[in-house]
């Protein structure tokens, strides 16, 4: 049994997709994604080569996470919306609940305010998919790597 | 806290190589980096200082490809060792699955290593993770150097769990996948729930 972790099924994720896909023709962002509060990619919308969603997650996990420190110095509790503005292009981070973040690159032909009511509307309907995903219980143990697929792997 | 995407197929596992300040956690990313094959690797960020110590985080995305029915994914990050970048070391713990904790096997930085193996404990801690029970990893590095502690000291003061432990010279490489590759089984292992 795995124990503390998340489970992503296929339908939830189809509904992260929905969700993001809607919230990308509302706004014309450029990119979209879900990222989980330790830096992982959840989902993402399809976006140019050039940007590489993985480490995107990472960085605006890690961003959010430092953050949230300097609230804490300051005597914020938490700081929800984290924004950075280019010269063309902006990106636009709000806090998933405690899940996760949701985060949106757009350029300057979308106004902030929309992407802010937007995001806000969009993070509550996230919120609850990502709280099942933690709730998940685990019941193919069987499709876990075994010692001999691991030493197979590690024929480097 | 593994991630399992169903849809996907994938299983993502996050790594976190901790230990005092210089004692080689970047240059043990950078080798894995420079040596795995390439169809196993995603591209290493090193968010660092001019002099290239770690200011926040290195960070490097392994893909071992298809295992049973899974995607198997790898996340290898390090912490700045730097006493006073506590707060970030806690933020990169979060959710680790597993541990590689560096120790500087110099005997001028002995006192260093017990205190970062005692930071990871508290930080662990914070993150609701158990320094007794996540699965971890020594390593002891710069073993080419001259003034050295001996393995058995070693053992006997940062050994506290008797886990796997592994000689290295990480500049060369020496040490470096054998301690990659308990690891990840380690973890593998705890998914499968003894963990
Ligand atoms: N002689 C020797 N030098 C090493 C070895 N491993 C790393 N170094 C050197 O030690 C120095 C520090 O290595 P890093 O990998 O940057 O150390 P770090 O643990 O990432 O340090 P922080 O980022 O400050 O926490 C570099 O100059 C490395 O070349 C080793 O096995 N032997
Ligand atoms: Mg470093």
């Amino acid at each position: 049994m795995f124990k503390g972790n998340k489970v992503l099924q296929p339908e939830d994720l189809d509904k992260i997709n929905d969700i993001i896909e809607k919230l990308k023709v509302q706004t014309k962002a450029l990119v979209i994604l879900v990222v989980d509060d330790t830096g992982q990619l959840i989902a993402n919308t399809e976006s140019d080569p050039s940007i590489d969603p993985i480490l995107l997650g990472t960085l605006t996990a890690g961003n959010f996470g430092a953050t949230n420190e300097l609230a804490k110095l300051i005597g914020e509790a938490d700081f929800t919306l984290v924004l950075h503005e280019g010269n063309k292009e902006n990106i636009h981070m709000l806090a998933i609940g405690e899940c996760g973040i949701l985060v949106v690159i757009f350029n300057n032909t979308t106004p902030i305010g929309l992407i802010r009511m937007y995001s806000q509307k969009t993070t509550k309907e996230l919120l609850p998919i990502l709280e099942k995903m933690q709730q998940e219980k685990e019941k193919k143990k069987t499709d876990l790597p075994s010692d001999e697929d691991l030493n197979n792997l590690f024929n480097w | 806290m593994t991630m399992i995407n169903y849809a996907k197929k994938e299983i993502i596992c996050k790594v976190v190589y901790y230990g005092p300040g210089l004692c080689g956690k970047t240059t043990n990313l950078k080798f894995i980096y420079d040596n795995i094959m390439g169809q196993y690797k995603g591209k290493m960020i090193a968010l660092a200082t001019e002099s290239e110590r770690t200011l926040f985080f290195d960070f490097l995305p392994l893909d071992f490809g298809k295992i049973k029915n899974f995607n198997a994914k790898f996340q290898l990050y390090t912490v700045p060792g730097q006493a006073y970048y506590t707060n970030s070391r806690k933020l990169i713990l979060k959710g680790a699955d597993g541990v590689v904790f560096v120790a500087d096997s110099q005997t001028d930085r002995f006192e260093e290593n017990k205190e970062s193996l005692k930071d990871l404990a508290v930080n662990l801690r914070e993150q609701g993770l158990d320094i007794r029970k996540i699965p971890l990893v020594l390593q002891w590095n710069k073993r080419d150097l001259p003034n050295i502690v001996p393995i058995q000291t070693l053992e006997e003061t940062l050994n506290f769990r008797k886990v796997p432990t592994f000689e290295a010279v990480a500049a060369k490489g020496i040490g470096v996948f054998e301690t990659l590759k308990t690891i990840v089984k380690m973890v593998f292992v705890s998914l499968g729930g003894q963990g």
